[in-house]
């Protein structure tokens, strides 16, 4: 059967089964460069598109990847439906928050983005029906990319977490960095010297990316002492983990609208480090967003870490300490939360660190 | 033989009386069949409308999967009614290419052989089948709401034809059979 079985099997049980057939026709002929498949888009009346880091194309019966549309055969409407119900494991009614939201997660982290004629109530989303389209985005975990990062984002003694934003363009790897980080602080590297001692972990998993969560449990490896709110949304996630899981750290992803700067400023009075992602291509360009404005004069984080593409996704561009918290209090709101001694701010100005 | 006659019209008599009451036997056997299903239906009926109200705490209320919540509703449904869910649950469970409406459809079929329901008693389910599952949580309350309306008062008619009919049956399976018996006479 399928060499790549473990990995697809969620996927593939939801697929139509013809589908399926010149998926296995693909991977038999493709052999090893089957396994970087990154996403398999399906649409009705169009052909199945694959997309992996090197090639995209549409699938032929015969499982070949053509660029021409019409050289594929193209799916049914009623295909689609019938794989979007398999997705929602035929209960829609369990997934409507998902639903409303554009997506669903498979076991084993995968996630499914739907698309198709909205149902919209009162200003609001209620359900996409039909759906007419199917992103299958599948899910490899890769461990390692953040081991290099930890000496510049935490400390082993005074055992510290530093408040850390990574700030990336779409598909440069931000939340697999953040996913590898948390599993790395919350494993620890043991009490010895010189070692990153374990850290409690809360991720505020606001869209089952981080942790890939399936029926609340992580599907993805966050940790062993990592916590996850899944689905939950950001600002209140964070006020939550502080009131009842008492974390060290709390991970979460994308944070854009002016409440997550305030939980941030919870999370800082609460004396727990914060590591969050942002998109965007610099420093620069995050704080001019004016939901984030607050960033270029409040030290909410210590550390910003800076990716691209350039050498593929998770290309670290630069460490460093953003000015708010290199000046350490010159801002207008500076006179709030000073940050507590021995986190780490009071160390000499390093406005840049040079990665290993 | 005389005594050859005497004996054989002794086997005859015999063998009449044995026949008429077996048509007899038949004949009531035959109206207490028909007379038991116009008497179960409503016990069925009322069985299925409690089935339906567990489905619908199952998805309202625990928001389990189709395949979890039938499965559930099987376990405390009694037979005939169990059979529906748990053919349809493992149907769905199984049958990776299969829809909800296709393992709804086997289940209603085994129902269909193992009760007293009457086609439109399995209309209504396969209306309710079509919805479950395809919509969201106030729609399945609508749907599962209007079937156990409809079962009610499918209950309500199946009440007053048991009063109506089973007697009645009972009756006249055995006039039909002793008919018979007078007829063959």
């Amino acid at each position: 059967m399928f060499g790549w079985t473990p990995i697809l099997s969620a996927i593939l049980s939801v697929l139509p089964p013809r589908v399926c057939t010149w998926l296995e026709r693909y991977q038999a002929r493709m052999s090893e460069a089957a396994g970087d498949l990154e996403e398999i888009r399906l649409r009705a009346e169009r052909p199945v598109q694959l997309v992996s880091a090197r090639r995209e194309g549409f699938l032929t019966e015969a499982g070949e990847l053509v660029h021409d549309a019409a050289g594929a055969p193209a799916l049914r409407a009623e295909e689609i439906v019938e794989t979007a119900r398999r997705a929602s494991r035929h209960s829609v009614y369990a997934f409507e928050e998902e639903l409303r939201q554009g997506f669903l997660t498979l076991p084993g982290g995968h996630r499914v983005g739907l698309v198709g004629r909205c149902v919209v109530e009162g200003g609001r989303v209620r359900t996409i029906d039909p759906v007419s389209g199917l992103n299958f985005r599948l899910h490899r975990q890769v461990t390692g990319p953040a081991r290099p990062l930890l000496p510049h984002l935490a400390s082993p003694f005074p055992p510290y977490v530093y408040s850390t934003l990574i700030i990336s363009p779409p598909g440069a790897g931000k939340t697999t960095l953040l996913r590898d980080l948390a599993r790395l602080l919350s494993d620890g590297e043991g009490w010895g010297p010189g070692a990153i001692p374990p850290r409690k972990i809360v991720v505020v998993d606001e869209r089952s990316e981080i942790a890939g969560c399936w029926l609340g449990v992580p599907q993805l490896s966050v940790g062993s002492r990592t916590d996850v709110l899944d689905r939950c949304p950001k600002a209140e996630g964070i006020m939550m983990a502080l009131r009842g899981m008492a974390p060290d750290v709390v991970v979460t992803d994308e944070i854009g609208r002016p409440e997550d700067l305030l939980a941030l400023e919870e999370a800082q009075n609460a004396g727990v480090a914060v590591l969050a992602t942002a998109h965007g291509v610099s420093w620069e360009e995050v704080i001019s967003r004016p939901a984030l404005r607050d960033l270029r004069d409040y030290p909410y984080f210590d550390r910003v870490v800076l990716l691209s593409r350039r050498q593929g996704p998770g290309t670290v561009e630069r460490i460093f300490r953003p000015e708010s918290c290199a000046a350490s209090g010159s801002g207008p709101r500076a006179g709030r939360a000073r940050p507590p001694a021995g986190r780490g701010r009071s160390s000499p100005s390093r406005p840049s660190i040079h990665m290993p | 033989m005389q005594g050859d006659r005497a004996m054989g019209e002794g086997l005859l008599m015999v063998m009449k009386a044995a026949g008429t009451v077996l048509v007899l036997a038949a004949g009531t056997g035959a109206g207490w069949v028909v007379a038991q299903g116009y008497a179960r239906r409503p016990v069925e009926l009322r069985a299925l409308r409690q089935a339906l109200a567990t489905l619908r705490a199952e998805i309202l209320y625990r928001s389990s999967s189709l395949t979890e919540a039938w499965a559930e509703v099987a376990r405390r449904s009694p037979a005939p009614v169990t059979a529906l869910f748990q053919e349809a649950s493992e149907r769905l469970g199984t049958d990776r290419a299969g829809t909800a409406m296709v393992a709804w459809e086997a289940g209603l079929k085994r129902l269909a052989e193992e009760s007293s329901l009457f086609p439109e008693d399995l209309e209504i389910l396969r209306h309710l089948g079509q919805a479950l599952g395809a919509s969201g949580r106030e729609e399945q309350e609508r749907v599962l709401a209007l079937a156990d309306q409809e079962l009610a008062s499918a209950e309500e008619i199946a009440r007053a034809e048991r009063e109506k009919n089973a007697r009645l049956w009972q009756y006249l399976g055995f006039a039909l059979g002793a008919a018979v018996v007078l007829l063959l006479v």
